[in-house]
């Protein structure tokens, strides 16, 4: 859901930052538009995170918290996958480090 | 003849308030002996209305002189003889026990919006619905008594109003603010309870509806459109089902949410302004 009062900046948006999902445009009024009036939007982004059955299951996740819930709602749908696997490597060794340093 | 009517009104309703202020005259000559010197007299003699904002005022006006008057390390000391309306409490409960509609309104509508009005709300909405719950200015007290006391207080006390008014004004703003009581007690409720609740909240909806929407209480927002916004947020509730969003994509085709059912879907309120 884009609420950019022009259009033409959330189509360079898309285009410069390599946006991939389809957005709703909530019109000329931006942050004022219609859906996210309906939707009593006070901070933006604000996320929900539905499951495949349609279903709210989350709100305002981000960062980790955000990818683990996307990982459980696609496991429930019988779809087994890993976020940025790479990135969550580096974390884990990351904490593996610090823990052999406090360790000595 | 259609424009003189209005002319008419205004002349009936001009005797009206003759008629009433000859009524009041008559009543605060009996009242209210204007030959007592309130200055002299204890907060046990005061026995009209009147007589109690005199003396309050002059209590008042004698505080500020101590305070003033006191030495900087004594201010402290002094402020705590500030007066307070709990010592007069018998009397303007006495008062508004056998004040008509329109006295006891004029003494409520002071003690409430005074700095006391939220630590005393329970003792004057308990005054009000025992001796005044089929009037009028219950249309303005019935939201206070929603906002200013705790939601178990208020419940039953919002009820007594509905049963005893004919007025509707009244009822309007009693449902609203017993609906809005509702919204959050079923939000803790289990089972049974909580399907009993919901059962009334769908019938106090629809007479906000039907009947109540053009009304409102101090806020600009009729009822009517204020429950459809209180509706949908409900809706947004984790484990409730995604309400459907219809709309066009940034170029201009449009979509909607549920050609995406069945699969996880996010949606993120964005924007690069």
């Amino acid at each position: 859901m884009n609420s950019d009062k022009k259009i033409e900046v959330a189509r360079k948006a898309v285009k410069e930052l390599n946006i991939n999902w389809r957005s709703f445009w909530n019109g000329e009024k931006g942050t004022f538009g219609p859906i996210a009036t309906k939707w009593n939007i006070a901070s933006w982004p604000t996320t929900y995170l539905i499951d495949a059955k349609g279903n709210i299951r989350y709100k305002n996740l981000r960062g980790e918290k955000l990818d683990e819930a996307i990982e459980k709602l696609m496991a429930e749908a019988g779809h087994e996958v890993e976020l940025e696997p790479e990135e969550k490597k580096k974390k884990v060794e990351k904490k593996a480090e610090n823990k052999k340093r406090k360790g000595a | 003849m259609k424009r003189l009517l209005p002319c008419f009104q205004a002349l009936l309703l001009v005797f009206l308030l003759m008629a009433s202020a000859t009524a009041q005259d008559e009543a605060s000559n009996n009242d209210e002996p204007s030959d007592r010197d309130v200055s002299e007299l204890s907060v046990d003699e005061l026995e009209t209305y009147e007589e109690f904002r005199q003396h309050f005022k002059i209590e008042m006006q004698a505080f500020t002189k101590r305070y003033r008057a006191a030495a900087r390390e004594d201010k402290a000391e002094v402020a705590k003889t500030r007066p307070t309306v709990e010592v007069y409490h018998p009397l303007l409960s006495k008062l508004v026990a056998k004040a008509t509609a329109a006295e006891a309104e004029e003494i409520l509508s002071w003690w409430w919006h005074g700095n006391r009005g939220r630590r005393d709300a329970e003792m004057m909405s308990q005054l009000l619905i025992d001796h005044h719950s089929e009037s009028k200015m219950l249309t303005k007290f019935a939201p206070r008594i929603g906002w200013d006391l705790e939601p178990e207080k208020a419940e039953p006390l919002l009820r007594r109003v509905l049963e005893a008014t004919n007025v509707k004004s009244v009822k309007a703003t009693t449902s609203f603010s017993l609906l809005q009581l509702l919204f959050k007690k079923v939000e803790t409720a289990e089972d049974k309870a909580a399907e009993q609740l919901q059962a009334e909240i769908e019938s106090l909806s629809k007479s906000i509806k039907t009947e109540y929407a053009e009304f409102t209480d101090l806020a600009d927002v009729p009822f009517g459109e204020r429950l459809e916004g209180i509706e949908f947020a409900r809706k947004l509730a984790i484990g409730k089902p995604v309400p459907e969003i219809v709309g066009s994509d940034l170029d201009g085709v449009e979509f909607k949410l549920s050609d995406y059912h069945g699969n996880v879907v996010m949606i993120s309120f964005w924007g690069q302004w």
